[in-house]
């Protein structure tokens, strides 16, 4: 596919998701990256760059997944200041929706436009399913970067002004991690009172017990096979953020907030390589039960 | 066939009206009306249990409690009284496991194979033909009457050869449907509070790995206006109190199944007990002050 100077994107970042993004994007674009602690991987396409200046003065387009450095680089005097006006940020990471509408404050101010668009995915191994982008910013802002993030394959969802994006995949997750935690306390009670898990997921994916955790995690919880890798002291961070959403809106949401207790602890046993998967070994640990074969 | 159904209340009346004209049917239930509205369809009425199990192979119940199926078996005139050997129960009650089992065992010695076979699902689906089955027992007996349950609907499965496992499979998925149904309110709840639509949530949700029966049925339903779930507050906290009490007996840690069966009773203590589950959408509101249709608050 040719490639144009109007399709010229930034990737910033040298976590997993600016990896997936310079990916999935280097077939039909032309990818600048950066990355602030030097960890870029190497991407056959990609051309890597030694500073957001030089990545601003050839571009008008950043997609932002700074896990490593977020605060730095994500600012209007950080990113924002290397990038010429009329230039685009979209960051791909969840966060604070209020620190959203606060930097795309201080970025408009340098007339630069900011979108907040983070991608929602469990299992980047299995990327783009049940994945989602969820967006927030200026209608005309999401529209001229609209085309551009559907090339990178997951559902993308309009959800509204600036911060709206964040407050939706605060809102997925949580209820994501809760679909997960429900069904593993009841395949745990349903194991102990003499049901096998095959036909327990079987009947559950017919009935209005049905979630996403009874279609992929239920059937292969016996064998143990992976079905995230969403680390989860990084899913913990994202819940207890989510929290603190609820209580500044005056949201009790009591069953997210022992689900968000209970990821925290599990993520504190575990250890940093925990993922979600390993949010079945606290519900064992807890019942004094085991799962897998 | 030579079918029995006793119970013909809602759910149990459903389900006899699909046997009414594939069987030779005898009902017997409380309500003389109801049992001449299946007689008028050509069903044959019993005046007691023992009766109507002599005329029978085999006898369906669906009744509200464990309780009121031991009334039913082994009260004066009662079905143990007349069923034969070799005649199969049928159990559609969502009773307590262990009393079923029980029932099983009592019927044994006289020949009788008792099996459990709830349903899951909304009334119109029972009345539709389409409601889900579960059932469990011996292997032999359920083979000899799967025609009969799938007369009632073809979406019948079989969860093993012990008998109550219907009952737990059913429990189970209650308190899986209760859990995230609640879980789910309660955060778009947050979402409507923080300025989120409705319909933005419903797609998010569904895209991903948040996808779950509420969001997929319930949410689009209070989109639309519509009414999502017609049932019984007062029965779900019946149900879902029982899923955790199973849990509870065998050391399984429920914490989040347990906080939404807490939140149904005080749904419950709030509304009453003619309170419909699907009044809790205006609870789960009401605790975050906000509702879930409209402008965002």
């Amino acid at each position: 596919m040719q490639k144009t100077s109007q399709q010229t994107v930034g990737v910033v970042g040298s976590g997993a998701v600016a990896s997936l993004a310079a990916r999935r994007l280097v077939s039909s674009c032309q990818v600048l990256a950066f990355a602030a602690d030097g960890n870029l991987p190497t991407i056959d396409g990609v051309e890597r760059l030694a500073s957001l200046a030089a990545l601003g003065a050839r571009t008008r387009l950043v997609l932002v997944a700074d896990e490593a450095s977020s605060s730095d680089v994500l600012s209007a005097s950080g990113l924002g200041a290397a990038l010429s006006r009329g230039a685009t940020i979209v960051d791909l990471l969840p966060g604070d929706p209020a620190q959203a509408r606060s930097l795309a404050a201080d970025l408009a101010g340098r007339g630069i436009a900011f979108v907040d668009a983070p991608l929602h995915c469990e299992h980047l191994q299995a990327f783009p399913g049940d994945a989602a982008i969820l967006c927030g910013g200026a209608s005309e802002t999401l529209a001229e970067v609209l085309p551009l993030l559907e090339r990178l394959g997951a559902k993308v969802v309009v959800c509204g002004d600036v911060g709206s994006g964040r407050i939706a995949r605060a809102i997925v997750c949580a209820v994501a991690v809760c679909n997960r935690l429900v069904t593993y306390e009841c395949a745990a009670m349903g194991t102990e009172n003499g049901l096998g898990l095959a036909d327990m997921a079987t009947v559950l994916n017919r009935c209005s017990g049905a979630n996403s955790a009874t279609a992929r995690v239920l059937p292969v919880l016996t064998a143990g096979t992976q079905t995230a890798d969403a680390r989860l002291d990084g899913v913990a961070a994202e819940l207890a953020q989510c929290m603190q959403l609820a209580r500044r809106v005056g949201a009790p949401a009591l069953i997210a907030n022992q689900a968000a207790a209970q990821v925290l602890a599990a993520s504190r046993t575990f250890g940093p390589g925990a993922t979600l998967d390993d949010l079945r070994s606290l519900v064992e640990l807890g019942s004094n039960i085991r799962f897998t074969a | 066939m030579r079918v029995g159904y006793v119970g013909l209340g809602a759910m149990g009346g459903a389900l006899a009206s699909h046997l009414v004209s594939k069987h030779a049917l005898n009902v017997l239930d409380l309500n003389p009306a109801v049992v001449a509205g299946f007689v008028e369809r050509g069903a044959r009425a019993a005046d007691n249990g023992a009766e109507l199990a002599r005329r029978s192979e085999v006898v369906l119940l669906c009744l509200p409690r464990s309780v009121d199926v031991r009334q039913a078996l082994f009260g004066t005139n009662g079905l143990a009284e007349g069923l034969m050997p070799g005649s199969v129960v049928i159990d559609q009650t969502s009773g307590l496991p262990s009393e079923t089992r029980e029932f099983a065992r009592l019927l044994q010695p006289r020949g009788v194979t008792l099996l459990d076979a709830p349903v899951s699902g909304a009334m119109d689906t029972a009345i539709a033909g389409t409601v889900s089955i579960i059932a469990s027992g011996d292997r032999t007996a359920f083979d000899r009457v799967h025609a009969v349950l799938t007369d009632m609907s073809p979406n019948v499965f079989y969860v093993g050869e012990t008998v109550g496992n219907g009952q737990t499979m059913k429990a189970v998925n209650n308190m899986m449907n209760a859990s995230c149904r609640l879980a789910t309110l309660e955060l778009v709840a947050m979402g409507r509070k923080a300025g989120l639509s409705l319909e933005t949530m419903i797609e998010a949700l569904n895209a991903t790995t948040a996808r779950n029966f509420t969001a997929q049925g319930m949410l689009p339903a209070i989109a639309q206006g519509r009414q999502s779930t017609k049932f019984g507050l007062a029965l779900q906290v019946k149900d879902v109190y029982q899923a955790v009490a199973m849990g509870g007996e065998r050391g399984v840690t429920m914490p989040l199944c347990s906080l939404a069966s807490g939140m149904l009773q005080i749904g419950l203590n709030t509304l009453g007990d003619c309170a419909q589950l699907e009044q809790m959408i205006g609870v789960i509101g009401s605790m975050a002050a906000t509702s879930f249709a409209g402008s965002a608050s």
